[in-house]
């Protein structure tokens, strides 16, 4: 998307003649408010502990209510069926897991790591089998991922609209998905590598940051 | 003080109009909710380091009650069968298209979008401000530019 677009859009919209005044006057208007309120609590303090002890006493009888549905809940299959065990609940944690170098790729059996010059680098392994790496290069913005796995394992899905060939020898190709979006990828020893790109980047900077990527791997 | 204020709220209640407006899709409701922006901002009481700290106080906050409001339960139950975002008055064909297309996006894509589109935050930054790790915002940004494209074709992305 084009990065003025939306700026310009909304840059069109403006308040009705007269809001900024209006609004301007409402907002004295209910601060003003708001600091009268807070002079009643502070001069009236049992009236409040009142609303407050009654809120209490309703909001305390509803939760009552609700922990002997959820108590009831857990109970009733005991009583109706105790033939087979329950199966322990399955806790699905995050597949993501950060981690402070590259050398901690090496568990995969093989480590990436972002060019030279690259910023904001950050690591992690998605799934326990994809190594990751998120960095800034010429301020775009890149994805490289790796992995000893068949298929598209990258965030950039989709089809391609096109591709170019950039190293024969290891089977590397550049997908063009959108103007937007590309997707280089490429094999090596066992191991597929994908470097995505979702804001812009030019074909030539992708493909240039996919050559040094290659070398390197 | 009040000078003060008055020159705060002139420096940014038109940003704070439009972001307003993209969540609330109409003039009263847009309004309600800068009002309520700029009093929870006398009332904090807070000390901004510069106009761009300000900025993004504001709009966060901005964003925050209007999601708010826009979770409450009365809207829930009142909110009309068509709705259809108010057009606004006045704006060029693809511009209005443009702006639709915005405001019909899920609030999570909205609030990255506008903050990376029109207020020119970068993902990192736009991370510590919802509180969202850098990939997730990347990942939202991705997916909002997917479905703004679903809906605005592919011409002009």
């Amino acid at each position: 998307m084009n990065e003025n677009e939306v700026k310009n859009a909304f840059d069109n919209i403006e308040p009705e003649p007269g809001a900024q005044e209006r609004m301007y006057a409402n907002i004295l208007k209910k601060a003003a408010a708001q600091k009268g309120n807070q002079n009643v609590e502070e001069n009236y303090p049992a009236a409040q502990n009142h609303r407050s002890i009654l809120m209490w006493q309703r909001w305390g009888s509803l939760a009552a209510c609700l922990a002997i549905v959820i108590a009831a809940g857990f109970a009733l299959p005991h009583f109706l069926d105790r033939s087979e065990p329950d199966d322990p609940p399955v806790f699905v944690g995050s597949p993501f897991e950060d981690i402070d170098s590259p050398e901690e790729f090496e568990k995969l059996g093989f480590t990436i790591d972002a060019p030279e010059n690259a910023e904001d680098v950050t690591y992690c392994i998605y799934d326990g089998t994809i190594a990751r790496v998120d960095f800034i290069l010429n301020d775009h913005e890149y994805t490289y991922e790796a992995a000893k796995l068949n298929g598209n394992f990258s965030r950039a899905e989709g089809d391609a609209v096109g591709s170019t060939t950039l190293n024969a020898k290891y089977d590397a190709t550049l997908d063009c998905l959108s103007p937007d979006t590309w997707r280089a990828h490429w094999s090596k020893n066992g191991v597929s590598y994908y470097l995505s790109n979702f804001d812009g980047a030019s074909e030539d900077m992708i493909a240039d940051v996919a050559e040094l990527l290659i070398g390197q791997s | 003080m009040q000078g003060d204020f008055e020159a705060f709220y002139l420096r940014h209640f038109k940003a704070i109009y439009r972001v307003c407006y993209a969540f609330m899709k109409n003039a009263q409701d847009a309004e309600d909710c800068v009002e309520d922006t700029f009093v929870k901002a006398m009332s904090c009481g807070l000390d901004f380091e510069n106009e761009r700290h300000e900025r993004s106080w504001l709009t966060t906050t901005a964003m925050n009650i209007c999601k708010d409001k826009l979770k409450h339960w009365w809207r829930q139950k009142v909110t009309p069968i068509d709705d259809a975002a108010e057009v606004p008055v006045a704006q060029p064909e693809d511009h209005q298209e443009v702006t639709e297309a915005v405001m019909a996006l899920p609030i999570k894509y909205k609030e990255v979008v506008w903050l990376h589109y029109y207020e020119g935050y970068q993902t990192d930054e736009i991370a510590l401000m919802l509180k969202r790790s850098p990939s997730t915002v990347r990942g939202q940004l991705r997916d909002a530019r997917a479905k703004l494209k679903l809906t605005l074709g592919g011409e002009r992305i």
